[in-house]
């Protein structure tokens, strides 16, 4: 019996970084499930970019083949969750993090187990823990975490795929803003009139290249304004989808990992 | 707009329109150090590679250009020939080795380099063997800059061999002269082509005495997956190893919260990292060596000699300016000065005093 519960985010950077379904492989080894609110946002937040015509089709393999054989009974989202929502004083619509939430502390319940549930969105992770450390249902961990259980329950995943799947999934939240960046480099903004634009440009380049801790502040600013303003489409249509603050304590915990494994290996199961 | 300061443009721009106005103002050291890395290059024949490391604005790209300027070149040289140099930045795309190998190839003129090889005397098909064992290899080399009448009726033939070399041209019409396949995507053919042409350029220093080769914004290798880093760093290894004695590799990088130079460790293979002759530091300038970048930058753009120092720039303007940033790269005292430059044109200030910079301080120093 599976006690791994998957939002989302999680499923759609593993997707984009798998080579092979390799990790899915593996994924369906250990035995998963998603909540079918989740499962929804999988289907419409799925991004192909940069991925070549093969990935593309072994992805709809996987969401429309194998994701539908891990979905949670969908009787089970539907009972009350107010409670939840209440504890974690949730204000926004329902959606996959919550629902997952909802469904590790049934399954928790039910099968007198503790369940992981794994998101990347950590602004959901800050607002959910208190529901899994007050009923002690289990924890709420990241696709860092996944990618280091895979690594050690699974007897052929080697520490090279593991640095590969890492190094791949930084590139996930680095490389959009990193050709933000490139972008506005390239603008002729120096010489511009408009102070605005001039000064949420170097906001979101002397933040990107900041040896500050708290590099995402302006970097964030800057992304929040042309967010907010139409006249800037050509910058807008660059902007990352996702939270920049969330994006780095990511991005610092895949460093951190990685040149952990310069030194050390995680130990693999005996079994 | 700034002949009122007596000033030909705005010294501060970050691109300048006109090359002539790419100069080097202040930071001595850094700029000894990268001279006598090239001159070095360009009197002994021995290949090396030498990471060049700050904060982004610290003066990298432009050390990059400043280098590969003809005229800073032959001030280097001498009598010897002078380096042939490239600046290229390191992709971030699927296959870095194929965008870097193109990227160089975007920049040869083939028949500039033809010219020099007839002037020089250098027979290239012997030569060529000399250099390399791959008859593939070779006989593009001498198809590229021997050609003949069949081959390249006109001179212009040889420029658009660089189809070839982009591995978009007809291949029969090459077929005669041993050229039977394509560059394979692999990385192998590309290295080799290029440490073969860099060897052949270089060959007892007659044509060119080294290729000084800049990848620039070299932190984007921590955007490759494993396989791309493995790649671009066999290939910085295949290219130093086969072309040993007049290749000057420079890496640019820029650190920042992201990647710092330890960082760099886990991206550079032991076979990479051992070739790293020489870490050139571009630091966060001090007051003093902000003072001297301001009095050489403005001297260029004087329209008239003169010892005006700072101006228009008061002095205590400057240290206030630099308490205000703190710890920042020279671009961002670009940027300010800069800003506050093109506001006293427009509010006709003559002088830019710290009552004039306090009055405007929220644009200049902008988030901070």
């Amino acid at each position: 019996m599976t006690n791994t519960i998957l939002d989302a985010c999680t499923m759609i950077n593993l997707l984009r970084i798998d080579e092979e379904d390799f990790l899915f492989k593996s994924l369906m080894s250990i035995g998963y499930y998603v909540s079918t609110c989740a499962y929804d946002e999988i289907k419409q937040r799925m991004s192909f970019k940069d991925l070549d015509e093969t990935r593309k089709k072994e992805i709809n393999f996987v969401i429309y083949n194998q994701i539908p054989m891990c979905l949670v009974n969908p009787d089970m989202e539907e009972k009350e969750c107010e409670n939840v929502k209440m504890l974690a004083k949730h204000k926004k619509k329902d959606n996959g993090e919550l629902s997952s939430t909802y469904v590790a502390l049934e399954l928790s319940r039910k099968n007198c187990e503790r369940f992981s549930f794994y998101t990347d969105d950590l602004k959901a992770k800050d607002e959910f823990e208190i529901v899994f450390h007050f009923h002690q249902a289990g924890d709420i961990r990241d696709s860092v975490d996944l990618l280091l259980y895979l690594y050690w329950i699974s007897p052929d995943f080697y520490k090279s795929h593991l640095q590969n799947y890492l190094r791949k999934l930084k590139r996930e939240y680095l490389l959009n803003l990193s050709e933000l960046v490139d972008y506005l480099k390239e603008l002729d903004w120096e010489r511009s009139k408009d102070k605005n634009l001039k000064r949420n440009i170097q906001k979101i380049i002397n933040g990107y290249y900041s040896n500050d801790d708290k590099w995402w502040e302006p970097v964030q600013l800057g992304i929040d304004y042309f967010a907010t303003h139409d006249q800037y489409s050509s910058i807008k249509g660059l902007l990352p989808k996702y939270n920049i603050e969330t994006a780095h304590r990511l991005i610092n915990k895949i460093n951190t990992t990685l040149k952990l494994l310069e030194n050390y290996s995680p130990y693999k199961s005996v079994c | 707009m700034f002949s009122k300061f007596n000033l030909k443009s705005n010294p501060f721009r970050m691109t300048p329109a006109n090359p002539d106005e790419l100069v080097w103002a202040g930071f001595p050291e850094v700029k000894a150090k990268l001279e006598r890395r090239i001159k070095h290059s360009i009197l002994i024949p021995n290949s090396t590679l030498v990471l060049n490391w700050g904060e982004y604005g610290s003066g990298k790209t432009h050390a990059a250009k400043f280098f590969s300027k003809q005229n800073i070149l032959q001030g280097l040289s001498g009598d010897n020939k002078i380096p042939l140099s490239f600046v290229v930045n390191m992709p971030k795309s699927k296959e870095p080795i194929k965008e870097i190998y193109t990227r160089i190839v975007d920049k040869l003129d083939i028949l500039m380099l033809r010219q020099k090889i007839v002037e020089s005397g250098l027979d290239v098909s012997e030569t060529v063997k000399e250099i390399t064992d791959n008859l593939l290899i070779q006989n593009v080399i001498i198809a590229m800059f021997k050609g003949n009448d069949t081959l390249f009726p006109n001179e212009d033939d040889f420029q658009n061999f660089k189809a070839y070399l982009y591995g978009t041209s007809d291949l029969k019409q090459y077929n005669k002269s041993g050229i039977l396949r394509k560059f394979t995507n692999d990385g192998n053919d590309y290295v080799e082509f290029l440490a073969a042409l860099f060897s052949l350029l270089t060959y007892k220093k007659k044509i060119f005495s080294c290729v000084n080769l800049w990848i620039d914004e070299f932190e984007e290798i921590s955007l490759l997956t494993t396989s791309s880093i493995s790649g671009v760093n066999s290939f910085i290894r295949t290219l130093m190893d086969k072309a040993p004695n007049n290749l000057l590799v420079f890496l640019n990088l820029t650190q920042s919260a992201m990647m710092n130079v330890e960082d760099l460790s886990e991206y550079l293979h032991e076979s990479v990292k051992s070739r790293i002759k020489e870490r050139v530091e571009l630091r966060i300038p001090s007051l003093y060596e902000l003072k001297e970048y301001l009095r050489e930058l403005l001297a260029f753009h004087r329209l008239s000699e003169s010892k005006e120092g700072y101006s228009p720039f008061e002095e205590s303007l400057i240290c206030e300016l630099s308490k205000d940033l703190g710890n920042v790269s020279l671009r961002r005292f670009n940027e300010a000065f800069s800003c506050l430059l093109e506001n006293a044109a427009v509010d006709e200030i003559s002088i830019i005093s710290v009552e004039y910079y306090n009055s405007i301080k929220s644009e200049i120093i902008g988030w901070k």
